[in-house]
């Protein structure tokens, strides 16, 4: 088989903006490289000094589309060195915020990111023109997310009701019903979403990843759990860093992430789904089956049916949340900090959110260390897209720049969490015109 | 006839923000006789901001490589929209992409009329550009006279 090169400058429907390269030769893919070129964005640098009680306020504005999820990680690792654990009402909100948040960010993938790639549209505009009803149900069901996020939080993105040890203010009971009669059609809608997505062309493509994910013994996990994996792992947050290995790879500025002695790791919906199935409520379990979603799902063309899923739980279980509700006396527990070293792992919509802070003994921050999910799948993209790449080099060059970026957006990468554009490159070698 | 005035932008990236500051100073001098509202031009969200309005005026930034502090006025399907600010956005989608999503979807208010004002800085802050606070007032002296208009004009239908 011929050398050849691709090239592809902007790759679209990613949060965020980053390059890849792949190189091939003599018909074999010998490199695929998730470039990430953005500068850092010192968000670290910038918690060091500021007060404990900031955290969740300046991680949030890491990523516009996962705020609450920096917000969680952040209060739960701040709580965690100053030995609070958060009971009752307010972690039941919590739980409910971040809800919302998985709807809103799975939705905006899920209709106007991810499907258009395989009903073969360049973006929703298009899709919509021939598929409206599918991207009314999900605009609908973004706005409920939206409404659940405004409601707790304040707004629906960036929330500002989030502190350490809960809330500003607590929402009313007879606020949250009202909002729950909301809820319930765009719930249903869900249900009729699966049938549609479930027979869209998933192209075969399974890897026996190391999933990893937060697992707890009674809940589909948002905010606590042991970090478990499908190859055996299962420790606290607070030994994250003994296990994971943070390291440079010249072609990112952003930091790789592999498991100490093992290498790529997998976290996101596709690792929850499959550790932690037996935790859906009955209505999104027997919506995955539907679906013809047997976990253990290995083609990560089918995770937009999983995102469906966790759509799906996340709207069961807000409406669970808001029914067993009371009003707290208070909306927020006191946080005494002192010099501490705190840690905590929350799941993001993309997966594991890792925060440690060390704090002196004013509660100011001293060092702060902050893992995203986009970050830590970094290694899978890249393994991903060589194995793809080389199952498919058959394909014109761009059918091939296709499926390689539908194989990117599988992720639903926060490149921004990271990085900030994505170039692709293929490297075909010197017979560039074999493939036009 | 519901008219709503939407100010769109980043205003965290200077210039970005002017047709949030034009909505904020309009605020000030507001009539009853329309809605304002502010949006970050995410597709969803904006459609969201308009649900119910007959008439849309939206103010944005643009950077269509004219003078600074320059007033567009573009009527949606008469002429095409002056390129935006969107790439000091996270997502580049604007507002064409977010009345595009709208046309598609059959969802478009009956009438929207996008007005820009050409920045100059887009870079990280909070301060608009000298030129953009000078035109400023301009801009809203016309969104407040096409108000107007539309409440005389649905006095004369009544």
């Amino acid at each position: 088989m011929p050398n050849r090169t691709i090239k592809v400058d902007y790759l679209a429907r990613v949060e965020g903006e980053g390059g890849l390269a792949i190189k091939v030769r003599d018909g074999v893919v010998t490199d695929a490289k998730l470039k990430i070129f953005e500068p850092p964005r010192f968000f670290e640098a910038f918690l060091r000094e500021r007060s404990f009680t900031e955290a969740p306020d300046i991680t949030a504005r890491i990523c516009g589309i996962c705020p609450v999820a920096y917000q969680m990680s952040a209060v739960h690792a701040v709580e965690n060195a100053a030995g609070v654990q958060v009971t009752g009402p307010i972690r039941t909100l919590r739980r409910l915020l971040y809800c919302g948040e998985w709807i809103e960010s799975h939705a905006l993938h899920v209709f106007m990111l991810h499907a258009p790639d395989f009903l073969g549209f360049d973006d929703a505009v298009q899709m919509a023109r021939e598929h409206g009803d599918v991207v009314r149900t999900g605009l609908a069901i973004k706005k409920a997310g939206n409404a659940i996020v405004t409601l707790i939080g304040g707004r629906e993105i960036h929330p500002i009701n989030v502190r350490v040890g809960g809330f500003y203010k607590a929402p009313r009971k007879k606020d949250l019903t009202a909002l729950a009669e909301t809820l319930k059609p765009a719930r249903d809608s869900v249900v009729k979403a699966l049938d549609w997505a479930r027979a869209l062309p998933f192209p075969g493509f399974e890897v026996n990843y190391e999933y990893v994910a937060l697992h707890h013994e009674n809940e589909y996990p948002f905010n606590e759990g042991r970090i478990i994996s499908s190859k055996g792992l299962d420790i606290d947050a607070v030994e994250y860093p003994d296990h994971f290995v943070e390291y440079q790879e010249p072609h990112s500025t952003a930091l790789h992430s592999r498991i100490d002695g093992r290498g790529a790791y997998l976290v996101g919906p596709m690792a929850r789904f499959n550790l932690n199935r037996e935790k859906l409520t009955p209505m999104a379990a027997e919506a995955a089956i539907r679906a013809s979603l047997t976990a253990p799902c290995n083609n990560p063309f089918q995770s937009i049916l999983v995102r469906l899923v966790e759509i799906l739980f996340s709207f069961e279980e807000a409406l669970r949340l808001i029914d067993a509700y009371e009003e707290p006396d208070k909306p927020a527990v006191d946080i005494n900090m002192g010099a501490s070293v705190g840690m905590a792992a929350t799941e993001a919509p993309r997966g594991l959110l890792f925060h440690r802070y060390e704090m002196d003994e004013s509660g100011a921050i001293v060092s702060a260390k902050i893992v995203p999910p986009t970050s830590q799948n970094q290694k899978s993209i890249e393994d991903d897209l060589k194995g793809v790449a080389q199952r498919h080099l058959e394909l014109t060059d761009d059918a091939l720049k296709w499926r390689c970026e539908q194989t990117i957006r599988n992720y639903d990468p926060c490149i921004s969490c990271a990085a900030h554009f994505l170039r692709l490159d293929i490297d075909r070698g010197d017979s560039g015109g074999a493939h036009p | 006839m519901s008219v709503k005035v939407i100010g769109v932008g980043n205003a965290f990236r200077r210039d970005d923000g002017a047709g949030i500051a034009a909505v904020n100073l309009l605020r000030e001098r507001a009539s009853a006789s329309f809605d304002i509202a502010v949006s970050s031009a995410e597709p969803s969200e904006l459609m969201t901001a308009w649900e119910g309005a007959d008439v849309v005026i939206l103010l944005d930034a643009a950077a269509a490589g004219s003078a600074p502090g320059k007033i567009t006025r573009t009527v949606i399907g008469k002429t095409p929209l002056p390129p935006d600010a969107s790439g000091a956005s996270t997502h580049d989608l604007g507002v064409a992409a977010a009345i595009a999503l709208a046309e598609a979807l059959d969802e478009r208010p009956e009438t929207v009329i996008v007005y820009t004002i050409e920045g100059a800085d887009f870079g990280f802050g909070e301060d608009l550009s000298k030129e953009v606070v000078a035109a400023l007032p301009m801009l809203i002296d016309q969104v407040a006279q096409e108000t107007a208009k539309l409440s005389v004009e649905e006095l004369r239908h009544a």
